[in-house]
């Protein structure tokens, strides 16, 4: 009696077992499926935000780089001689030579002081010691330091009639600057912004400066035909 | 016929067959949500990486696109960079004003008037008259009043030399723009 109650248990549990392994493998199936599955998919989409992201800013970048205008492109070389990337010394103190000659004004002393250099901005002070017969041609030496490249500003001046009252001797100090280009350019897919109201104002006032007369010596054409090359 | 030869006590309880009947309908469909999960998953997945693929390939092809306009990014940086720096030569301090100064007081000076000495400061302009007589000191003073450029002017000294005249010296201060 107890046997066949034994093996009627027996069937019923084998008609349940069979469902039941199946519930069992689709849960655990289903909750591995779940855990890995929602980690990929997330993953791949925000690896697509990422992207798209990078593709809008990549579409930004372009769309500014072709909005700037070709005449501020043409500015380039103006900006660079406006504040060059060496000491521009030399051409500095041969510009006020030809402004202090155009004005009938006599430079006495050069001297250079005052260097301050740092990675971004470089400066050094001009100091002048001129002659002129009048205020007015020292007023437009001034004003013509003012107007040339490279950017030069006018610290401080000293003008005293002499003794004689035949002309008027001017201490001038000037400052003027240079600068290291820039090396880097931005990321890829940083976008480029334009000139600012300001910045246009102030390119425009570089491109009203003079620029330096620069002089060609260009090697003179032999004529005659020398007897000893080497003399 | 059939005739089933087991016993009855042998048989699956009634309530038995109809719980694994249940368990075997829960059980198809589990199997169909899971088919289904497993394939949405499977398509998102799919769908999203071909999309990063369309992304990353547009990508190059702008990437392309910018480096063959780097010569414009080049002078734009540039152009940017000298700008500002520039804009803080610009803002450092100078005597530039003065120039301005001297040249709009050298227009209203009278005659029996002379400027013996100038001097140009950051923010301060200093000029030293030499007038022989009173009434052109006045006249100088009334023409440099009169021009309307100065926020200030001083009067700093005022002395008389018999052999040479009137010796002011003035101090001036530009109207801040």
């Amino acid at each position: 009696m107890k046997d066949s109650s034994t093996r009627g248990l027996y069937f019923n549990l084998k008609i349940l077992l069979g469902p039941l392994v199946v519930i069992l493998l689709i849960a655990t199936f289903g909750l591995y499926s779940v855990n890995t599955g929602y980690g990929r998919v997330k993953k791949q989409i925000e690896e697509y935000k990422s992207v798209k992201m990078e593709e809008t800013h990549l579409k930004e970048k372009l769309a500014s780089i072709k909005a700037i205008k070709s005449d501020i492109l043409d500015q380039a070389d103006f900006t660079v001689v406006a504040l060059p990337q060496k000491n521009p010394a030399t051409f500095l103190i041969s510009q006020l030579k030809l402004y202090a000659e155009e004005n009938s004004i006599t430079i006495k002393e050069i001297s250079l002081s005052g260097s301050q250099q740092n990675d971004v901005l470089n400066s050094m002070i001009l100091t002048a010691d001129i002659e002129g017969s009048d205020i007015i041609s020292q007023l437009s030496l001034m004003e013509s330091i003012l107007k040339f490249a490279p950017i030069s500003l006018i610290v401080g001046s000293q003008s005293t009639l002499s003794q004689n009252e035949a002309n008027y001797k001017q201490e001038l100090e000037i400052s003027f600057y240079w600068s290291p280009l820039p090396t880097t350019l931005p990321s890829i897919s940083e976008p480029i912004k334009g000139l600012t109201g300001e910045q246009n104002e102030v390119l425009r006032q570089i491109s009203l400066l003079k620029q330096p007369s620069l002089v060609n010596l260009n090697p003179q054409v032999q004529t005659t035909e020398r007897e000893t090359p080497f003399n | 016929m059939a005739i089933n030869l087991l016993s009855q006590e042998l048989k699956p309880k009634p309530y038995v067959v109809n719980f694994a009947k249940i368990l075997k309908k829960l059980a198809m469909v589990s199997l169909l949500v899971f088919l289904v999960g497993v394939m949405l998953l499977v398509g998102i997945i799919f769908i999203f990486s071909q999309r990063t693929k369309a992304a990353i390939s547009s990508q190059e092809a702008l990437k392309r696109e910018i480096k063959a306009l780097q010569e414009t990014e080049q002078r734009i940086v540039l152009i940017k960079d000298r700008i500002d720096k520039i804009e803080s030569v610009y803002k450092e301090e100078n005597a530039t004003d003065g120039v301005a100064s001297i040249r709009e007081i050298s227009r209203v000076i009278p005659e029996g008037t002379l400027i013996q000495e100038f001097s140009l400061e950051p923010d301060n302009t200093e000029v030293k008259v030499l007038a022989d007589s009173l009434s052109s000191l006045a006249k100088f003073a009334s023409g440099i009043t009169g021009l309307g450029s100065f926020e200030k002017i001083v009067l700093k000294s005022l002395e008389f030399d018999p052999e040479k005249g009137y010796v002011a010296i003035f101090g001036f201060h530009r109207t801040k723009v």
